[in-house]
């Protein structure tokens, strides 16, 4: 089969079980909604519970986890195409706790400034994970030949430490209130409750996912060492940064929408891997659409489970993704 | 012609581990680039292939600069086999060779059947075809070799003109009088064989005359293995402590008088009967010149 054609399929196959999941979840939940009195226009909507619901509560909720989810998936295939190490993701590296950090400022001095437009939450949060980005960078650079498996654990430690430190110093000047609330959204919570974080993020998202397409063919000759990829005619040292850059960025997008939440990045692209292969033409748009699936469906799971207590969403991916990694880390030669 | 004139690099500043190394490979050339460990063969095969720039001096092909070239038309003409080679994910032999295309597609452009066909005829030519499937990661030592050697033919491969250009270029050439060359690409090796068995060396050995007697690709391999060297190369280059200690035909620079010079080693050069030089280590000597 050609590439073409099997370029075709995923992208049809994994859409098709996104657009279902997407179509399905907003309707679940512990109270009942009417679908056509959602879409009954003669009711006002502030008389229409229905309508409220959906589009106030469960719709952005949904959209929220599959634009994170999108963003976690294919900035963990990026991570790891990378750093050639199956094992790397923004959530191992450090950055998203990087990110969270970011956010955290932003969001307890009530950086609510927007300047040109842009809200302050989803900038600040670039601005941790390209910080905790660099750091890894100086690894990588350090390390010729690629950080090793040991390495990059031992690193993502040290800097998951020591960014949660400094959010726990943060949170020491805030508010019992805020604190709960920056607890739980440290958690990994989708409930944004309204479209705006999403509409935030949507210029970094744009960004991050074109430069993601343009990586994908980047990435499958980086899988042989930078001599090689660069004896193939690529510009090993352009395409890191782009790499570096953009998974910044979307680990900043997602960050700033749920929080840091964890193991979606390492989850997907390993189960994308075993259905469609390396290549990362087909991993990267595979991971993107069955990320978002993924954490719309877990999250589905966290609000409804306890119902009505919702949990964070940051839970459920943690309860599948701690074994899952450990599962990694054994069968790994 | 691949050359190198005068050329230098260091790692670290004020520490050049080439000095001054000059070297042309003509085309259809078979060139073997010799020196003990740390030597500087690697570093001037890096030079030739065009990922690290000398600092000093120049590296032209067909009397164009490298750094005049673009990454992709330098690809098209020279590809690098490195000692060894390491996957990050599982990828299949049919996927690593056709890795060898990236050069030859724009940046959105996906492979099609004109390059699914050049990477069937380099798999043939290096006997791994009936390897296509299978996963890159699961072959042996030589297998891998041969298939990496497989992508790089591939990248210096160029596609058949279609029926139309061959018959404007038929007409060209009749024209001109003269014969077209410019198919050949350059293979550049480091240390090829470096960490196979015997049986695999040989397997590896083999390919590449056949490949250079009939693809009529020109070779340049780095090696410390003199009787390789002398057995697969018209010509030699022997470097020490980043200088050239002697660059000329295999018979002049495989001498008892350069092997004890740069390795130490009281030698004695036999060609045997199957063609092949053999280099026999007699002991060693005290006068070795550093490095």
């Amino acid at each position: 089969m050609t590439l073409q054609r099997r370029f075709v399929r995923t992208v049809l196959g994994f859409g098709a079980l996104t657009v279902l999941t997407l179509l399905l979840t907003p309707l679940v939940g512990p109270t009942y909604i009417n679908l056509r009195r959602v879409f009954d226009f003669s009711i006002p909507f502030a008389d229409n519970v229905d309508a409220q619901i959906f589009f106030v509560a469960r719709l952005p909720r949904t959209l929220a986890g599959a634009c994170v989810g999108a963003l976690f998936a294919s900035a963990g295939v990026v991570f790891q195409g990378l750093l050639r190490n199956p094992l790397a993701t923004p959530f191992t590296l450090g950055v998203s706790t990087g990110a969270a950090l970011g956010a955290v400022l932003a969001i307890t001095f009530n950086l609510s400034l927007a300047f040109m437009g842009i809200s302050a939450v989803p900038v600040a949060a670039f601005a941790g994970s390209l910080m905790a980005v660099a750091i890894v960078y100086a690894l990588a650079q350090a390390r010729h030949r690629g950080l090793s498996t040991t390495v990059l654990l031992l690193a993502g430690v040290t800097m998951n430490a020591f960014f949660s430190a400094m959010i726990l110093f943060v949170q020491y000047f805030a508010s019992f209130a805020d604190t709960y609330r920056t607890l739980r959204w440290l958690m990994g919570d989708l409930d944004v409750a309204s479209y705006q974080p999403i509409l935030a993020a949507v210029p970094t998202m744009a960004v991050a996912f074109a430069v993601f397409a343009w990586l994908a063919r980047p990435l499958n000759l980086l899988s042989l060492g930078p001599d090689s990829a660069e004896s193939r005619g690529l510009d090993v040292a352009r395409a890191q940064r782009a790499a570096f850059f953009s998974a910044s960025l979307a680990t900043g997008a997602a960050v700033s929408i749920g929080g840091p939440i964890g193991f979606v990045g390492i989850i997907i692209p390993h189960l994308v891997r075993l259905l469609v292969g390396p290549d990362h033409r087909l991993v990267l748009p595979a991971s993107a659409l069955f990320g978002a699936a993924f954490l719309v469906a877990c999250d589905l799971v966290a609000r409804t489970i306890l119902a009505p207590v919702e949990l964070p969403v940051g839970i459920i991916t943690a309860l599948i993704g701690g074994p899952f990694f450990l599962w990694l880390l054994i069968r790994r030669p | 012609m691949l050359q190198a004139a005068d050329v230098w690099f260091g790692y670290d500043p004020g520490k050049p581990v080439v000095r001054g190394v000059s070297l042309s490979v003509p085309l259809n050339g078979i060139v073997g680039i010799l020196g003990p460990n740390g030597s500087g063969k690697t570093t001037l095969l890096r030079m030739l292939a065009g990922t690290r720039q000398a600092q000093r001096g120049s590296v032209t092909l067909d009397g164009a600069p490298l750094t005049r070239l673009s990454r992709a038309a330098l690809a098209r003409r020279m590809a690098v086999v490195p000692q060894e080679t390491h996957l990050a994910f599982d990828y299949t032999v049919a996927e690593v060779a056709m890795m060898g295309r990236y050069p030859h597609l724009g940046a959105f452009e996906i492979e099609g059947p004109a390059d699914l066909a050049v990477i069937e005829e380099t798999l043939t030519s290096t006997g791994t075809l009936h390897l296509k499937d299978r996963f890159f990661a699961t072959l042996s030592g030589g297998e891998k070799q041969r298939v990496v050697i497989a992508a790089a033919l591939a990248q210096i491969f160029r596609l058949p003109p279609s029926r139309e250009t061959l018959r404007r270029t038929a007409v060209a050439l009749a024209e001109a009088g003269q014969a077209e060359e410019s198919e050949i690409g350059y293979l550049l090796l480091d240390e090829p064989t470096a960490s196979l068995d015997l049986g695999y060396q040989l397997e590896v050995t083999s390919l590449l005359t056949q490949l250079h007697k009939e693809r009529r690709v020109s070779i340049v391999i780095s090696t410390h293995d003199l009787g390789l060297a002398g057995t697969l190369c018209d010509s030699l280059l022997l470097l020490r402590d980043g200088q050239v200690v002697a660059n000329g035909p295999t018979d002049d620079v495989l001498t008892p008088q350069n092997v004890r010079d740069v390795y130490g080693v009281e030698a004695e050069v036999i060609r045997h009967s199957s063609g092949h030089r053999i280099v026999v280590p007699v002991r060693r000597t005290d006068e070795r010149g550093g490095g």
